[in-house]
This record gives structure tokens, sequence and C-alpha cells, in this order.
């Protein structure tokens, strides 16, 4: 008989500490990658009227309360939902969302102003993370979103960020900047 | 103490957008020229504590080149004028960002965010240690612990000599000797040192002097002697 892993991946997700990846979930439910897929999208499916969800940022799952009801939970945590992001810090995390993976470099060509701090800031509060290194001179440390970024932002994926597209005749600028950058480094 | 700053930007860049915004102007060559007097009044009196006043003076210079390019239409070089390019296309990349930015703060003014799920702490951790370990067996490898462990390390205390000779005195003692001799080779001025710092106090006011156009360099090879000549 074959196995519920609908079920087992429901409760792995209930239990897990961090986002789990489909990898690690095919790798405990011994099944396809394409068959955990298939029951993560069912289960999206099956919570959607309901107070819990599972959001989903590259091939990592998290199960998360339903962002409509982030008053009552505030209130039940005892938390404070309003936000106190600078415009600095929005700017700048703004930037690696849409640049993602970006070196401080790249952040600090975009807004013009050294960016460390803020960066260090996003990074405390867990919004950003360390996704991997530039093959580049001095191997920059590049950022990226993180899981928590979504819930913060109350998003169930990458594909409910807002659209952003940068204005055509400056897309050759970018690339010749990135270039020097490298150069400089 | 409280510091209350009226007008708040994040940057050069942020200020040169708001001027341009505050005259309903698109980001254009035209637009930069005129802003430009406004930019330089209000780097003139910037606070330097909060911002880094190096930043704002790159782009005053490429404001300053557009202002006289006006006057001097000769002047422009293709350097300069890749520079407004970019300038331009900076300022048109940095208002995007900053519209997005505006977006996730919009989003977040919701209020809406997900909460992860209360992890249950049923798993109370305890210490097992292996079958057959008493407790005197690890009274016994803490206190072996304890005498293994590597004295801290004391280090020597050196004082450092303080040197008298400042490198005004080391200029004055140099031209003496230039005025004695015309040419002197560096290292022989080095080699005169009484000590590591007298001879980096030497390099200095050798350097100094250079600045001052009292002395010409000279080296005939890569590596070879380095003459002084006084002019």
């Amino acid at each position: 008989m074959k196995k519920d892993i609908k079920s087992i991946i429901e409760s792995i997700l209930l239990v897990a500490e961090k986002p789990v990846s489909v990898k690690e979930l095919s790798t405990i439910c011994s099944s396809m990658v394409s068959d955990v897929q298939k029951s993560l999208s069912e289960l999206i499916k099956e919570y959607q009227d309901r107070g819990i969800k599972i959001i989903k940022k590259g091939n990592f799952y998290s199960l998360v309360t339903d962002p409509k009801n982030s008053d009552a939970i505030a209130k039940f945590l005892n938390e404070e939902l309003r936000h106190d992001l600078s415009v600095a810090a929005l700017e700048t995390l703004s930037i690696i969302t849409y640049k993602q993976p970006v070196t401080r470099m790249d952040i600090e060509d975009v807004r013009g102003v050294s960016s460390d701090h803020l960066i260090r800031n996003l990074m405390i509060r867990g919004l950003i993370q360390e996704v991997g290194r530039k093959e580049a001179p001095g191997r920059p440390i590049l950022y990226g979103t993180t899981m928590e970024f979504l819930q913060y932002f109350g998003l169930s994926s990458e594909k409910e960020i807002p659209d952003f597209k940068l204005p055509e005749n400056t897309l050759m600028e970018i690339k010749d900047s990135d270039n020097n950058n490298d150069e400089n480094q | 103490m409280l510091k209350v700053t009226v007008e708040k930007f994040e940057g050069p860049l942020d200020l040169l957008l708001e001027l341009i915004e505050k005259e309903k102007l698109d980001i254009t060559e035209i637009s930069l020229s005129k802003v430009t007097n406004q930019y330089l009044k209000k780097i003139s009196n910037l606070d330097q504590e909060t911002y880094d006043v190096a930043e704002f003076m790159v782009i005053a210079g490429r404001l300053i080149y557009l202002k006289s390019k006006a006057l001097l239409p000769t002047l422009e070089t293709e350097e300069e004028e890749q520079e407004i390019e970019d300038l331009k296309a900076k300022l048109e990349i940095y208002k995007k960002y900053k519209e997005a930015a505006q977006e996730f703060s919009n989003i977040l003014q919701k209020n809406q965010r997900s909460f992860p799920a209360k992890k249950p702490q049923l798993i109370l951790s305890k210490f097992t240690p292996p079958k057959g370990v008493e407790l005197s067996d690890m009274w016994k490898v803490f206190q072996n612990l304890l005498t293994d462990m590597p004295e801290e390390l004391k280090r020597e205390e050196v004082e450092l000599p303080s040197e008298k000779i400042t490198v005004e005195e080391k200029l004055v003692h140099l031209e003496g000797a230039f005025k004695k001799k015309k040419t002197h080779k560096f290292s022989h001025l080095i080699k005169g040192s009484a000590s590591k710092l007298d001879a980096i106090i030497t390099f200095l006011a050798v350097l100094e002097m250079i600045k001052c156009k009292r002395l010409k360099v000279k080296q005939s090879n890569n590596f070879s002697d380095i003459e002084l000549v006084s002019i």
C-alpha cells in the first residue's frame, strides 16, 4: 500500500524548526521529488481557507499562520506588529529583494552611500541572510532574503512580491558598473 | 545630546532625486544642471557627523562639470560624458528602488504578518552519560582538565622608547644637509637613522620636501638607488 506522504509532510512541517526543503522531505519519505511537490501543492490548496498556511520560498516550505489573523496572533503572543524599519532599511531591503544575490558593493552602488550597518541590522532581524560568496576577487559575501522576510510581509511565496522592472535605458549601465566593481575590489 | 535634523536624506543620490522631484522634473541633463546650485548650497552646510562628505563631493564634481559645459561647450570630454550618463542611470535606478521600498512600506502598513508554529518543547534535553561512568569518574576528568589547562600567557612588557624628533625638526635638519651638498642618495639619508622610527620620519620629511617642490627625485633603473637633488 502506498503510504500517505502528504500526511507525513504535513506533520514534518509542523515540528520543523526551520524551513524544510523538498529534497529533505523526499529523503525522509523515501519518495520522488515530484511526488513530494505534488503533495505540497495539494496541501497548499487544502489550506486555502484555513488559519494555517504553507508558504514557499524557492524549494523551501514552512507552516505559518494566516496573515489575516496577525492582529489576534500578535495580541496572543504579546508582540508589536507595527513595523519600525527605517526608509534607508527598506531601500536596502528592496535592493536585496530584487537584485539578489547581491554583494554589499552592489547595494552601495545603487544607494550611493555606505550601507554596512543597514545590512547588519537586516541580518539581525532575520530578513536577509548570507547566501554564498561571489566568485570575484575578495570573494565578497552574497546576500538574499529569507523565509522570515516572506512571513514579515505576510506573503505566501516570492511570486507575491510586487513586480519590479528597471527602466530599459539603465540596464546597460548597471552591467557596466558591475564590471567596474569587480575590478576595483 | 539630542540632535534634531530638520531635513533628512539618505545620501547624495537621495538628495539629488529629492531636489529634482521638488521641481517636478524628469531625470535629464537639463534638470540636473538646474538643481546644481541648490545641491551645492545644501552640501556647503552639510552635517559632517551624519554624512560622509566625500560621497557628496563626487556628485558635486559631476554637476559642476555639467554647469561648466554650458559655458564652455568645447570642454566636453568622453570620460565626463560617460559619468553624466552613469549618474542619470544611477538616479533612475535608485528612484525605482526607492519606489519599491515605498511599496514595501505600504505592505507593512497593513500589519499582516504570518507567524511560524511555536515548537513544542516535548523533548527535554538531558544528560545521558555512557554506561559505567560514575560521578567520581567525571570529577576526575574535570580535575585533570583543570590541571592540564594551559596557563595564561604573560606577555612581556616592553616600553616603547619615546622619540624626540619630529618631522618638522627633521625637515630643518635635511634642509641643512641639502644646503651643504646639492645631491644626496636616499639610502645614505636612511642609513644615518638612529632607529626605525627615525628612518620613517626621514622618509616622511623627504616626501614633504618633494611635495613642496624643494627636491627632485631621480632613479636610473628599477630598484637602483634614489637620488635626491635640491631645486
